[in-house]
């Protein structure tokens, strides 16, 4: 059975969370990230809150430096939030994060999505995979092969693997390898591109992302 | 203006009696019923010499008489069946210029058997023949010329003097004249007919194509009524509801637009990623994510804006309905002056090799955007979802 670790600063959803899900074993709840760090468990995957600060914890790391904190311990992270602006769960995937799931996803959805990061797979929302398609249209991010821009595409057209796999003539497990390296180079890309530049590729005025990216690692 | 029954300019359209066949023909039965009148004419001033020189004037005035009431009978017949006379009236003038001939035989003197209007048979039975040439079947035609020519070559022969090269000359032009005559009506009958195959083909077209504006002006506006009409309305929330009441809006003034023939008020060319993003709005209750960067920057006609709007309502309309989707992603791009507009849900799909696509997909999506030349391409998997990809030109506004 999958093991999962749940960050969220929200007690009804730790409590509750946990009994919903049916193929993943919730094997601790907390309510911060530096608490799972702290404790050095071994999890498949990190469900994480982006919004972890409250007037209890108002120290709290949350939001990309939430999800750096917990990659850089060596954890799988799958962002399951409300957020909805696109560039702050993109940032989310420069921080690190494999997977993004809103939290208005059906449950068996979300539980999809945290079964495919624990597994080693890659889940990002279309509307940021449109996003990341605008930065390799724009040539922000030019590392991508031409497979690779195939398989962007069709994840930011919503398009699922069955029907690029019918599409393009390649198995299903082809084309989630490649999105997979495809989030990982884009990922590591983004942690060492200014803010400034993506913000110039994205048409945001300047200072939008100087907040929410994540702190280079270069 | 209102054109009178024996106007010029009614009895020569073509199309006054319903088609062009029909026209021809009453033109061709006049321009037959005017030959026949023209030779009575001619013959007329010679009527008087005719009942002087003749041994027996009484039957001198029958065979007159006879050839003025054939033609008054020819005259008659085409004003009232508005065409040339058929088999039935032609074995009856046959019959009746055999007479004539017969009566020249006893009324007219050798010596005036050929060249003057004395003896008026010969012309009367090549005006008669070229009138009959138009209409008959093939067999009573055969026998028209077989019969005249024979009397009229016995009636030459028993002139005091003719000579061989004047009644082959005669014959030639009794067998010759109304043969061609009987060609050219059959060709131009053709050029009738097939005239009235195309104005009937285009009656047809136009009868369709009004058909399939009516279905697009009023496919999606069924729908949403029949949303509306739903008595779990009132489970959907206010939004949702207000969503509904604008497309009902919406799809009205379609319909008001199509019933009252008013045209789409001209305006500047439109965003399209505005285009997308009014049909989406419409559906709150769909999961949308709407994904324009990559063609934030086209525009589009407001026919074409107008198509797409609707070709998009339809189409979600459809996964409202039928997808059981849990989500949609509606996307735009624009690469080398191309625009793709790709609208994707994860709902239960079709098979699109078996499926018939109904009016929604047929004629207001597919039809009316390829009206405003913008292609349509469906694919759909069984149980995964569906994909529906517009794409158009961008030509303008870099």
């Amino acid at each position: 059975m999958i093991r999962a670790a749940l960050v969220d600063d929200a007690t009804v959803i730790r409590g509750a969370l946990a009994g919903m899900l049916r193929e993943i074993e919730v094997v601790v709840a907390v309510s911060t990230a530096e608490e799972l760090i702290a404790r050095r468990l071994e999890v498949d995957v990190v469900v994480l809150d982006l919004h972890l600060v409250n007037r209890t914890q108002p120290d709290a790391l949350q939001g990309v430096a939430a999800v750096q904190a917990l990659v850089e311990a060596g954890y799988a992270v799958c962002v399951y939030s409300q957020e909805e602006r696109r560039w702050v769960l993109a940032a989310c995937i420069a921080a690190g994060a494999r997977g993004v799931v809103s939290k208005a996803e059906p449950l068996d959805v979300a539980e999809q999505a945290f079964a495919e990061v624990a597994a080693g797979g890659s889940v990002v929302p279309a509307p940021v995979a449109g996003l990341i398609e605008v930065l390799v249209r724009r040539r922000s991010i030019t590392l991508l092969g031409e497979r690779q821009r195939q398989v962007l595409a069709g994840r930011a057209r919503g398009l699922t693997y069955a029907e690029m796999a019918q599409q393009l003539h390649l198995s299903e497990s082809t084309l989630r390898g490649y999105w997979h390296e495809l989030i990982g180079t884009v990922s590591e890309h983004l942690q060492h591109t200014a803010p400034a530049d993506i913000e110039r590729a994205l048409g945001l005025a300047p200072g939008d992302l100087l907040d929410a990216w994540p702190r280079s690692r270069s | 203006m209102v054109r009178g029954r024996w106007s010029p300019a009614r009895m020569l359209d073509p199309t006054a009696l319903g088609s062009v066949r029909a026209g021809l023909w009453w033109n061709i039965g006049l321009l037959v019923a005017a030959l026949r009148v023209g030779t009575v004419i001619q013959m007329l001033p010679s009527l008087p010499l005719a009942v002087r020189s003749s041994e027996r004037p009484a039957l001198t005035v029958l065979a007159w008489t006879l050839a003025l009431a054939l033609t008054a009978v020819l005259c008659v017949g085409v004003a009232r069946n508005k065409r040339p006379p058929y088999d039935q009236m032609a074995l009856f003038e046959t019959v009746a210029m055999l007479a004539l001939f017969g009566l020249g035989f006893l009324t007219v003197a050798p010596e005036d058997r050929v060249g003057n209007w004395v003896a008026f048979q010969p012309a009367y039975a090549l005006s008669l023949m070229i009138g009959l040439s138009v209409l008959t079947s093939r067999r009573v035609w055969l026998l028209v010329l077989v019969l005249i020519p024979t009397a009229d070559v016995l009636f030459c022969m028993s002139a005091e003097s003719v000579d061989l090269p004047t009644l082959i000359g005669n014959v030639l032009t009794l067998v010759v004249l109304p043969t061609i005559t009987r060609l050219a009506f059959r060709y131009t009958t053709r050029i009738a007919d097939l005239a009235d195959e195309s104005a009937a083909r285009v009656a047809e077209f136009a009868r369709r194509e009004e058909e399939r504006r009516a279905q697009a002006a009023m496919h999606n506006g069924a729908a949403v009524m029949a949303l509306l009409a739903r008595d779990d309305l009132d489970r959907l929330d206010a939004g949702a509801r207000q969503a509904l009441r604008v497309q009902a809006r919406t799809e009205t003034e379609r319909m008001r637009r199509y019933l009252t023939g008013d045209q789409l008020v001209r305006a500047d060319r439109r965003a399209l990623a505005a285009v997308a993003e009014g049909a989406a709005a419409g559906f709150p209750d769909l999961r949308i994510d709407l994904i324009t960067d990559l063609g934030a920057h086209v525009l589009v006609s407001p026919e074409q804006a107008e198509a797409v709007s609707a070709a998009l309502t339809s189409i979600l309309l459809n996964v409202r309905l039928h997808a059981g989707a849990q989500r949609v992603v509606l996307h735009l791009d624009e690469e080398d002056g191309i625009w793709t507009l790709t609208l994707h849900d994860d709902g239960v799909g079709f098979d699109v090799a078996t499926v018939r696509e109904g009016v929604g997909l047929r004629e207001v999506v597919r039809a009316e955007l390829a009206r405003q030349q913008i292609a349509v391409a469906i694919d759909s998997m069984l149980g995964t979802g569906t994909t529906v990809v517009l794409r158009g030109t961008h030509q303008e506004l870099r």
